[in-house]
C-alpha cells in the first residue's frame, strides 16, 4: 500500500509510539486514582505529555493543557465557552461548522476561488457583539495556510477571542500560542503529531475557561457535587487515555527530535507532486498551489470524474490510498465548485518515499489520459 | 512525623513531585487523608526537617501548593 491519506491520520506511526503505548498498557494504572506506583506512572506520563505539548505550542503553563478524545471534542469545548457572535471561515471543518451551526449567531467569511482568505473580510464581519473568531490554521482540503498572525492582530485590536483549529498544522508549523494571544488552541494527536487515534487536546490562554463537555470522576474533591474548576481537571472528567497519551508523548518527542524537518511543508513530497500535476492535461488542482507556505495536502480532480471513482481506481489498480468526497469541509467544496464530485485528496507525511510519490504521479497521469 | 503538602489538582501534585525529585529531595505521594479533605486526592509527604527546603524549591519553580500540614500519630495540624 502507498498511503497518502495522512491528513486523515498519519500512517505509519513512528515505532516509538507503539512501543510507548505498549509500555503504558503494561505499566500504567488509572492516573490520579491512587498513590501506588501504577497509578502514579499514569499520572507522570500524562504530566510529561502535558509539558511536551505546552513546550511545542510555547504555552508557559502545562496545566493549561487538557487532553481530549480528538480535536473535535476540543473545538466543541472551546466553542461552548463562547456566548456571543462567532466569525469563522468557509474553510472550516465540520468540527467547527456543526458546533457553531448548532448554537447559531455566526458569520461565515467567504474565501476566493483558490480558497484564500482576505483578513479584511474578517474585520468587515466584526460586530459589536462579536466574541470570537474560530478558524482553522490550514484547510484540510486545499492545504492552504492562513495568515493567523494577521487574524491575531485583528482580534487583539477588537478585543475578540481567537480560537485556533490546529488539527492540520500541529507538528508541521510552529505555533506560538502566547504570541498569537490565543484563547484556545485545539489540536489532534493522531495527525502530524504522530500519536494514536483517540488523542487530542486543548491549550487554554487569555483567561479563557470554557465549561467542560462532560463532568464526572476527577480523582479529587469527590464529595463536592460539582466538578473541579481547576485546570486540567476541569476538562478531564473520567479515566483518561493515559495509554494513548503515552503514545502521543512519544510522537511529540519524535517530531521534536526531527528538528526542522517536520516543519518543512512547502516543498518536499507535496511540492514535487504539485509541480508534476501542474502540467497534466485533464487534472484540475485546487487551492493556492503556488503559496510559499502550505501543508503537504493536495486536492485535485481528473477529467471532471467523480472523486470517489478516481480514489477507487487508485486503490484497486495502484494500491494508492487517498481520500475522496467532501472531507467534512462542505463550505470549502462549495467555494471550489466541487460539491457534486468532491475532490481527490493526496496528503503526505515524511514517512513517504520518493518512489511512492513517483508512483502517485505516474498513476494520476495514466488516469488522466 | 511528616509534613503533607496539598495541591489544587492531582496534576499539580505530580508536577511538584517531579520538581522536588529533580532537586534531589526524597518525597512520597500519599492519598489525602479524610481529615484534611474528604474524598479522593493526592498529597506530597516530606520529612519535617525538609519542609522549608521543599517550600523554597516549590516557590522557585512556581509549583503552587495549597496547604501544609504537620502529621503525627494520625492527627493533622494545618501549619500554613
Amino acid at each position: 500500500m502507498i498511503y497518502l491519506d495522512n491528513a486523515a491520520t498519519t500512517l505509519p506511526k513512528p515505532k516509538e509510539v507503539a512501543e510507548a503505548v505498549t509500555d503504558a498498557m503494561n505499566n500504567c494504572g488509572n492516573p490520579a486514582r491512587g498513590s501506588h506506583d501504577a497509578s502514579l506512572a499514569g499520572l507522570r506520563v500524562m504530566l510529561r505529555a502535558r509539558m511536551a505539548i505546552a513546550d511545542l505550542f510555547h504555552e508557559p503553563d502545562p496545566m493549561n493543557v487538557a487532553f481530549t478524545l480528538n480535536a473535535t471534542a476540543a473545538l466543541n469545548t472551546a466553542i461552548g465557552g463562547i456566548k456571543g457572535h462567532i466569525i469563522m471561515t468557509a474553510a472550516e471543518h465540520n468540527s467547527v461548522l456543526r458546533p457553531v451551526f448548532r448554537r447559531g449567531n455566526y458569520t461565515v467569511v467567504p474565501l476566493d476561488g483558490k480558497g484564500r482568505l482576505d483578513v479584511g473580510d474578517i474585520a468587515a464581519a466584526m460586530r459589536p457583539d462579536t466574541e470570537a473568531v474560530v478558524m482553522c490554521h490550514a484547510s484540510n482540503l486545499t492545504g492552504n495556510v492562513f495568515d493567523i498572525e494577521a487574524v491575531s492582530g485583528l482580534c487583539a485590536r477588537k478585543g475578540v477571542r481567537f480560537i485556533l483549529d490546529a488539527a492540520q498544522t500541529a507538528g508541521l508549523i510552529d505555533i506560538d500560542m502566547t504570541k498569537l494571544r490565543l484563547s484556545a488552541l485545539c489540536f489532534s494527536g493522531h495527525k502530524s503529531l504522530y500519536g494514536p487515534q483517540g488523542t487530542g487536546g486543548i491549550c487554554l490562554g487569555q483567561g479563557f475557561r470554557p465549561e467542560p463537555l462532560a463532568v464526572g470522576g476527577s480523582g479529587s474533591e469527590s464529595f463536592s457535587p460539582t466538578h473541579p474548576t481547576v485546570m486540567p481537571d476541569a476538562l478531564e472528567a473520567g479515566t483518561q487515555n493515559a495509554h494513548g497519551i503515552a503514545g502521543l508523548l512519544a510522537g511529540v518527542e519524535y517530531i521534536k527530535n526531527l528538528g526542522g524537518k517536520a516543519f518543512s511543508v512547502s516543498d518536499g513530497h507535496a511540492g514535487r507532486f504539485i509541480k508534476e500535476m501542474k502540467g497534466v492535461e485533464g487534472v484540475t488542482l485546487y487551492g493556492d498551489v503556488d503559496a510559499a507556505l502550505r501543508t503537504p495536502v493536495v486536492a485535485l480532480n481528473v477529467r471532471g470524474r467523480d472523486s470517489g471513482d478516481i480514489a477507487a481506481l487508485l486503490w484497486d489498480d495502484y494500491g494508492i490510498a487517498v481520500r475522496a468526497g467532501a472531507h467534512c469541509a462542505p463550505l470549502m467544496h462549495k467555494t471550489l465548485g466541487t460539491e457534486k464530485i468532491g475532490a481527490v485528496r493526496f496528503s503526505f507525511s515524511h514517512f513517504n518515499t520518493d518512489e511512492e510519490v513517483d508512483a502517485a504521479i505516474a498513476a494520476v497521469k495514466e488516469l488522466a489520459k | 512525623m511528616e509534613i503533607y503538602f496539598t495541591f489544587p489538582s492531582t496534576s499539580a501534585v505530580i508536577t511538584a513531585e517531579q520538581v522536588l525529585i529533580a532537586a534531589g529531595m526524597k518525597v512520597k505521594v500519599r492519598p489525602v487523608p479524610g481529615a484534611i479533605r474528604a474524598g479522593c486526592g493526592l498529597c506530597l509527604a516530606v520529612s519535617p526537617d525538609k519542609q522549608k527546603e521543599a517550600m523554597d524549591i516549590l516557590k522557585e519553580k512556581s509549583a503552587e501548593y495549597s496547604e501544609i500540614y504537620f502529621v503525627q500519630d494520625g492527627t493533622y495540624t494545618r501549619i500554613q
